[in-house]
């Protein structure tokens, strides 16, 4: 590990923002959010940011096709981006948005696009803000390996390690003076007492049915904010827009919690009700991706508890659950 | 896998013929005839699907209606329900649409080899057992498999897809049952539901395999009816609808447990199904 000042991160920061986009925590007056930014306003304290920076490589709205006479054009316009301070939470989360999006018998190239021109520097938090839960599911507050720069908040400095070829060339164009050789030794620290989650032996219906989940989501008011600023959720829709005489394919944000996610031409709604579809959040991230991808899909991160307007609060959920599953 | 590197890229395709399948007035089914502008063949097998484009209205899956061994065409046979469906009843002969795909499973055929095959349809249930059907009646697959029964069931008589055909299906040696819902004066056939005519059918069940597709209470009773008479579940198989956006288990949309429809699907065991959360 080697040693930056905050102020050289900040020169180093503007010399990649001169050939790529820089986001990062900002404040906005009101909260902190992730955003396009400069070098110069982009914060260096333990702030967490109300949503994740899921959408610079999941945007919200993302063109995927052009139609023209003959061919359905794919874009392949995705602009090379740095992500400044990523907490722990949020590279976990992108590592399991990673296995969805990229394992499986389909690789999703326009995530692969964004994941091949972006560069990812993580920072490890100092302390839990209310609502986080990272320690209690497993995870490392201070440390996540998936990530191209990982930094260690220290004050004025922060330690600093690389965990990629693309880590390691960034940091080659640190000023002279500053330039750090600092390959990664570390790796995650591991719960030492027992955690949050759920066996992915469970069958996927044994928790299906025997939980009572009209009373434990008994006050969801349907919103879907929770799934719009989780770092793991990732459903989609797609949308084709006319424009210029030509149709545009988007691909955008949907969200289990809607009623019409799952519903049939025919009327027919294999979830029907609200319990029904937070269900489905639950299960989906504590036991089907589990299974599938080896990881939950929730890192504790805090944001739905913090974010919702009645209080529903996952971290309960998933421990009532839990007793159950015992 | 799709036959786009990309697979969420779709390729040109021409409607080269359009089959009025139905005739009654609320039900409106068509079979579209279809093949890619650049000539290539697109390669399935039994049970799979496409994704179905009309650029500014949407995209839908549908099954694959037509046998994998033609290669010059495919067929969608499609009922108008909706937006994307409706746009594509106005399309006529010579029109482009849109399509990527393979996608999903398929029906393990070659399991059934040795075995004798029953397939129970309910309306366009028909459409994606359609592709086994053929292929099991091609001469060069007709002598790996035993008997072939068919217990076809539609609302009325004029709800019978691909009716043109089932003489020759005949003449291959099916044996091709129709049934409606409530008499009518010419109907020939069986009257009554599915679930009921099948007690009357005799099936040798330590080599039956059974094929159920229709709407959901159809195949629930139908399943009723077959365990009943000795029919071990995991010789029954349905294929699953569920609502779809990617086809390529990304987009969530069709996620039943740990499974993903699109992918992990259409075709499934009932026996499968049996350990699976009921959100169908
Ligand atoms: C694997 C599979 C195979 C299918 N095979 C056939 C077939 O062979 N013939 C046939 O007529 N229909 C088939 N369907 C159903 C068909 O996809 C729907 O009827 C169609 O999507 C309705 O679209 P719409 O725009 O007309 O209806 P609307 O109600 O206007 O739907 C709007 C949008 O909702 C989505 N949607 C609505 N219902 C469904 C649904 N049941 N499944 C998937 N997406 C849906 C579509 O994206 C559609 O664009 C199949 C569905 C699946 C999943
Ligand atoms: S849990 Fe809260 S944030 Fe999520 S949909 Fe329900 S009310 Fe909205
Ligand atoms: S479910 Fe909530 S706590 Fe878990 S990762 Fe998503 S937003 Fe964070
Ligand atoms: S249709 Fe998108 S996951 Fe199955």
């Amino acid at each position: 590990m080697a040693d930056i000042k905050k102020e050289t991160m900040r020169k180093l920061l503007a010399k990649l923002a001169e050939s790529m986009t820089l986001v990062g925590p900002s404040d906005n007056g009101k909260v902190v959010e992730y955003k396009k930014t400069d070098a110069d306003s982009v914060l260096m304290d333990d702030r967490i940011s109300y949503k994740s920076p899921k959408e610079f490589y999941f945007p919200q709205t993302e063109k995927l096709l052009t139609f023209s006479r003959d061919e359905a054009v794919e874009n392949t316009d995705v602009p090379p981006t740095v992500i400044f301070g990523a907490k722990p939470c949020d590279l976990e989360a992108l590592r399991v948005m990673n296995a969805v999006f990229m394992e499986g018998r389909y690789a999703d190239p326009f995530f692969d696009r964004h994941m091949s021109q972006n560069l990812i520097i993580g920072v490890g938090c100092l302390k839990k803000k209310p609502g986080c839960f990272c320690d209690e599911l497993g995870l490392d507050m201070e440390f996540s390996d998936f990530c191209d720069i990982m930094l260690t908040d220290t004050g004025d400095t922060y330690k600093v390690e690389h965990l990629s070829e693309k880590g390691e060339k960034a940091l080659a164009q640190l000023p002279e003076t500053a330039k750090v050789t600092c390959a990664n030794k570390r790796t995650a620290k591991k719960p030492d007492g027992d955690v949050i989650g759920l066996s992915a032996d469970i069958e996927d219906i044994t928790l299906f049915d025997s939980v009572n989940w009209s009373d434990l989501t008994a006050t969801c008011q349907g919103c879907g904010m929770c799934t719009y600023i989780c770092p793991t959720c990732h459903c989609f829709e797609f949308k084709d827009v006319s424009k210029d005489g030509c149709v545009e394919r988007y691909r955008c944000w949907d969200s289990c919690i809607y009623p019409k996610f799952t519903l049939h031409a025919s009327g027919h709604n294999p979830r029907a009700s609200r319990a029904d579809r937070y269900r489905q959040r639950v299960l989906h991230k504590y036991l089907y991706v589990k299974k599938n991808t080896g990881h939950a899909a929730c890192t504790g991160c805090g944001r739905c508890l913090r974010s919702c307007p009645v209080g529903v609060n996952i971290k309960t959920v998933a421990k009532a659950v839990m007793e159950v599953a015992k | 896998m799709s036959n786009t590197e990309n697979p969420y890229v779709p390729l040109k395709a021409r409607i080269q013929k359009i089959i009025q399948e139905t005739s009654s007035p609320d039900l409106d089914v068509k079979t579209y005839r279809l093949s890619f502008e650049d000539g290539r063949s697109l390669e399935f097998m039994p049970g799979q699907f496409v994704e179905f484009s009309v650029p500014g209205i949407g995209e839908c899956p549908f099954g694959f209606a037509s046998s994998p061994l033609t290669k010059d065409y495919f067929e969608i046979t499609i009922k108008r329900t909706g937006k994307v469906t409706d746009k594509i009843h106005t399309l006529k002969e010579g029109d482009f649409v849109w399509i990527r795909g393979p996608f999903g499973n398929t029906f393990p055929v070659e399991k059934f080899e040795g075995s004798d095959l029953l397939f129970v349809a309910g309306g366009l249930g028909l459409a994606p057992l359609r592709p086994f059907i053929l292929y099991a009646l091609d001469d060069t697959n007709r002598k790996k498999y035993g008997k072939i029964d068919m217990l076809l069931a539609a609302r009325t008589s004029s709800d019978h897809c691909f009716a043109y055909e089932y003489d020759e299906w005949r003449a291959k040696g099916a044996s091709v049952n129709l049934t409606i819902d409530n008499p009518e004066p010419a109907w020939k056939g069986l009257v009554g539901f599915p679930h009921n005519l099948i007690k009357d059918m005799e099936f040798d069940f330590s080599k039956l395999y059974a094929f159920l597709c229709g709407p959901p209470i159809m195949i629930k009773f139908v399943q009723g009816s077959l365990k009943e008479m000795g029919m071990p579940i995991d010789r029954l198989y349905t294929t699953l609808e569920m609502r779809m956006t990617c086809g390529v288990g990304k987009c969530g949309k069709c996620n039943i447990g740990r499974q993903y429809v699109c992918v992990d699907g259409p075709v499934f065991c009932m026996a499968e199904l049996a350990e699976m959360p009921t959100e169908y």
